[in-house]
């Protein structure tokens, strides 16, 4: 299968040329499947650490959240030099993560960027309930846009109590910032409008390693 | 190191609570022993998946940069739960990323912060060479001080092309990154105060896998 093939060995610059931005989401999509299926290829990493010493091809850009929960790459079954991978407390922009992966697509030809949150986040709930510590306050506060965005049923709890709450919030931020990379990142819009890129969102599921790519 | 610390097993809050700052920085010196010998423990991540599912109990937080050649958990062969891990080009701190390493340690009772840079970094290239392009410029800045304070020899060459000069800026830029956590997170620098957690600052070499611990942490 030539899919399989390509996400096995180590990506060069002719099979990143050859990746389009729907192949690298689906890459990705098999990779998490094979992942909960407990099916992961076996990769000669050392192999790849070699193959990669002088230089990176990678096929996708993750944004994604700190916790410890979700190693990006395990999670997606890739290997060394396969995606690039951002993370920051509730996976959101800004002007270091957009310089990031305007490198990682722009300057380093990566075919898609994923903006995955997942359920039960810790800086979510830190959000739903107005947590104040140190810098965590104004990092906060870059997620109540999607806090005050979410709507609930008249008497449903709007804190970290209501976890249907909570990740309903999750989806609408990771939505939140793929509007505002287009509207911050010049790049990486015009990147997407060539058609040189996707911007996908996705959310991970902690319960089951699932991750759900969103419409 | 507490016989009872073991590193194959899910993080609990009970086993997070027996690990010290400096069995932080053991456990990842030994993970990355092992991925550099092949010896990656087998972990069930699937029975990890289901003990993690309503917490997480991570004993470590690592600052690195996005380079796909650094999956940082598996050079460090870490599991599910064990470590929390910032990622941004550059490996540098941000007010955000600064709180996510709040949460980290504060709120979620990591026991260590690693700064690590790594050789060959792109963005560290980038900002030896002044590069300029959208959000990159001002991302680039924050790392011109480490190239402004690293010194070349008469007539040695300050751009990317000169790959040992680049590394030493990488090492620097470390260095000043783990002295702005200290000076910008007054709450980070009370833990390190009352030494409830560490700060090490650490490189990892894309030709090699392996992991070098600068000397004595925070």
């Amino acid at each position: 299968m030539v899919v399989k093939s390509i996400n096995i060995d180590t990506q060069t610059k002719a099979t990143q040329a050859e990746i389009s931005p729907n192949l690298a989401v689906d890459l990705l999509k098999e990779g998490n499947e094979r992942f909960v299926k407990n099916e992961v290829f076996q990769r000669d990493l050392h192999q790849q650490v070699k193959d990669t010493a002088t230089g990176q091809y990678p096929f996708a850009s993750i944004l994604s959240c700190i916790d410890s929960r979700i190693p990006t790459e395990v999670i997606f079954d890739q290997g060394i030099g396969d995606i690039f991978n951002a993370r920051v407390a509730g996976n959101f922009i800004n002007e270091d993560i957009l310089g990031s992966l305007e490198f990682a697509c722009m300057l380093a030809g990566s075919k898609t960027i994923v903006v995955m949150g997942h359920t039960s986040c810790g800086a979510v709930k830190g959000a739903c309930d107005k947590a104040e510590l140190g810098n965590l306050t104004q990092m906060l506060g870059k997620i109540q846009p999607a806090v005050d965005s979410t709507t609930t049923e008249p008497g449903e709890a709007r804190d970290s109590s209501n976890i249907d709450f909570v990740n309903r919030v999750a989806v609408k931020n990771v939505h939140h910032n793929i509007n505002l990379l287009r509207k911050m990142s010049p790049v990486l819009k015009q990147m997407e409008n060539a058609g040189q890129i996707s911007v996908v969102g996705a959310m991970y599921d902690v319960n089951s390693g699932v991750v759900e790519f969103l419409d | 190191m507490n016989p009872a610390i073991n590193n194959s097993e899910t993080q609990t809050k009970e086993s997070q609570g027996l690990i010290s700052p400096a069995d932080a920085i053991e456990l990842l010196k030994e993970g990355n022993e092992r991925f550099v010998k092949d010896k990656s423990l087998n972990r069930n991540l699937h029975a990890q998946i289901t003990d993690t599912a309503t917490g997480q109990y991570p004993f470590a937080a690592v600052i690195s940069c996005i380079d796909s050649r650094i999956p940082t958990e598996i050079i460090f062969d870490q599991g599910i739960g064990d470590i929390f891990n910032a990622r941004i080009a550059g490996n540098f701190v941000n007010e955000d990323i600064l709180g996510s390493l709040e949460f980290a340690c504060q709120l979620a009772g990591s026991k260590l912060i690693v700064v690590m840079g790594h050789t060959s970094c792109g963005a560290v290239k980038g900002a030896c060479d002044h590069a300029q392009l959208g959000n990159l410029t001002q991302m680039l800045d924050k790392i011109m001080p480490a190239v402004d304070s690293t010194p070349t020899k008469e007539g040695e060459d300050r751009n990317s092309s000169n790959l040992d000069f680049v590394n030493r800026v990488s090492k620097k830029n470390v260095q000043l990154t783990i002295a702005n956590i200290k000076s910008n997170s007054p709450v980070l620098n009370a833990l390190v105060e009352r030494n409830q957690i560490g700060i090490i600052g650490a490189m990892y070499d894309v030709k090699t896998g392996m992991v070098e611990f600068f000397n004595g942490s925070a």
